[in-house]
């Protein structure tokens, strides 16, 4: 399984190596870098480019502005912002990937031939159409959502909310989105907000982890989904693979006639659903690495002196189901580069 | 007169190499051990390595290595009466030591220096390993660190 799920690393790669919009490096301050898809990181400098699997990383006291395409992604400190690809409804869409931290968006008003574009959090789905709006993605993997100009859609778990100006709204992992709020244009601070989130999760930490593996079930029913329906579209190119292979010398122009009327196609609709595949399985990755990771650093530190305690073994007990459900069915779609 | 000077060089090279002895490892470590007993979070801070690997958790972020050493000094952690058992190189399955799972697997093939070390430490709250440069330069670089396994 790991064999295939490499050399298709290697297919898809030679189809979809950049990013649909130009996406660049614009503006840097403090501790920024970039993490390409070779897992590689290097000092962020400006007019960098970015590819699919890009992470721009700002530590404490970074900031990044970012464009991709004619929009402006302005990162804050401490925040892991990944560029990703997904084939949705039979088109490729950008996903920009708030992982963990606080970006600012200002999204161009797109026009009707432009790549679609979504802004995703570890537990939300944001689509948007020319718009100013901001991502906070906390440390218990709670999301929130607050539009200052136009129309910002939320989805999650089946549901949708429309969020308007000085509107807002909270995503906890696993879950649907909450009220919608009044969330007045530069009141709101993530800092503050993301301390709250971890008062809540040192209060609760079994529930919040509960959240965590449910968010992670739905996206590995998710990744399991896509990798069903690309292996299907990969046996089918296979197969006519072995058919245009089977033509003779003398059949040149049947020959390119069938590849470029059944292989081709078939060749893109593979590349493109193999997206998905990696779309659901470095999703799962950033909620495992960074707010899986974090409240597993966060518990066990605090509760260093008392290990024996309910509540602790409670939380390790959710934690160890997790990282056997990771194990089982996220990581043999995941190679080295991006551990 | 100049290959005289470039064996010279050679030869105090591998010397100044094969002087990092056993006992100068298990000071190093040691010495961190002490770092943390003291509660001194900056400097253990800087003395990690980002990637990191805690328990089975790999750190990629100044923020959560500061959460990490702030945290354990906050909380009052110590390692109560050490005793190193032993100093191992790394070979193909020490990552088992850490984690079973293939995430453990790469992050010791991928971030690991080839003269990193593991040490075994006990202690009174059990046992822990650590992940260390092997080299002079580098012995005070902590990789890694999992424990207490009771």
């Amino acid at each position: 399984m790991k064999k295939i799920v490499c050399s298709c690393v290697l297919f898809v790669s030679l189809f979809t190596c950049v990013f649909c919009q130009d996406a660049y490096v614009d503006y840097l301050e403090g501790d920024v870098y970039i993490r390409d898809k070779s897992g590689y990181k290097t000092e962020a400098i400006e007019g960098d480019k970015l590819e699919t699997g890009y992470s721009v990383i700002c530590e404490a006291g970074g900031f990044a502005e970012i464009y991709v395409g004619r929009t402006l992604i302005q990162i804050e400190e401490n925040t892991v912002f990944q560029l990703l690809d997904k084939q949705d409804k039979e088109k490729q869409t950008n996903i920009l990937s708030c992982i963990t931290g606080s970006v600012l968006l200002k999204v161009e008003t797109m026009t009707e031939d432009q790549t679609d574009l979504k802004i995703n959090t570890p537990s939300a789905n944001c689509g948007v159409r020319g718009t100013v709006f901001r991502v906070f993605s906390g440390d218990d993997g709670t999301s929130l959502i607050a539009v200052e100009e136009g129309i910002v859609e939320v989805e999650s778990g089946g549901k949708t909310v429309e969020l308007a100006v000085e509107e807002g709204v909270e995503v906890k992992p696993g879950e649907t989105p909450g009220e919608k709020f009044k969330a007045l244009r530069g009141k709101l601070d993530f800092r503050d907000w993301n301390d709250n989130k971890l008062k809540d999760f040192k209060d609760d930490p079994v529930t919040a982890i509960g959240r965590v593996k449910n968010q992670l079930t739905d996206l590995i029913s998710k990744l399991s989904q896509s990798f069903a329906v690309y292996l299907e579209s990969s046996l089918m190119l296979k197969k006519e693979r072995e058919t245009l292979f089977a033509y003779s010398d003398d059949q040149k122009e049947e020959k390119n006639k069938f590849y470029k009327t059944t292989v081709f196609p078939l060749e893109i609709q593979t590349s493109n659903l193999f997206l998905n595949v990696r779309y659901y399985a470095l999703s799962a990755l950033s909620l495992r690495r960074y707010v899986l990771g974090r409240m597993y650093i966060m518990m066990k530190t605090n509760s260093i002196k008392s290990l024996n305690s309910q509540v602790y073994n409670d939380f390790l007990s959710v934690y160890k189901q997790i990282l056997t459900l990771f194990e089982k069915e996220v990581v043999l779609h995941l190679v080295e580069a991006d551990i | 007169m100049t290959k005289w000077l470039i064996s010279l060089f050679v030869i105090l090279s591998l010397a100044g190499c094969s002087t990092f002895t056993v006992k100068q490892k298990t000071e190093s470590v040691y010495k961190i051990i002490d770092l943390i007993n003291k509660g001194d979070s900056k400097q253990l801070i800087t003395l990690s390595n980002i990637p990191f690997m805690y328990d089975s958790e790999i750190i990629l972020l100044q923020k959560d290595m500061h959460l990490l050493w702030d945290s354990l000094s906050g909380s009052g952690f110590s390692i109560r009466d050490p005793v190193i058992e032993w100093i191992d190189t790394i070979y193909s399955q020490s990552y088992a030591l850490f984690t079973s799972s293939l995430e453990g697997q790469y992050f010791f093939k991928r971030y690991l220096p080839k003269k990193a070390i593991i040490t075994k430490v006990s202690s009174k709250e059990g046992v822990y390993y650590f992940l260390t440069g092997g080299e002079a330069k580098s012995s005070m670089t902590i990789f890694g660190m999992k424990g207490p396994v009771q």
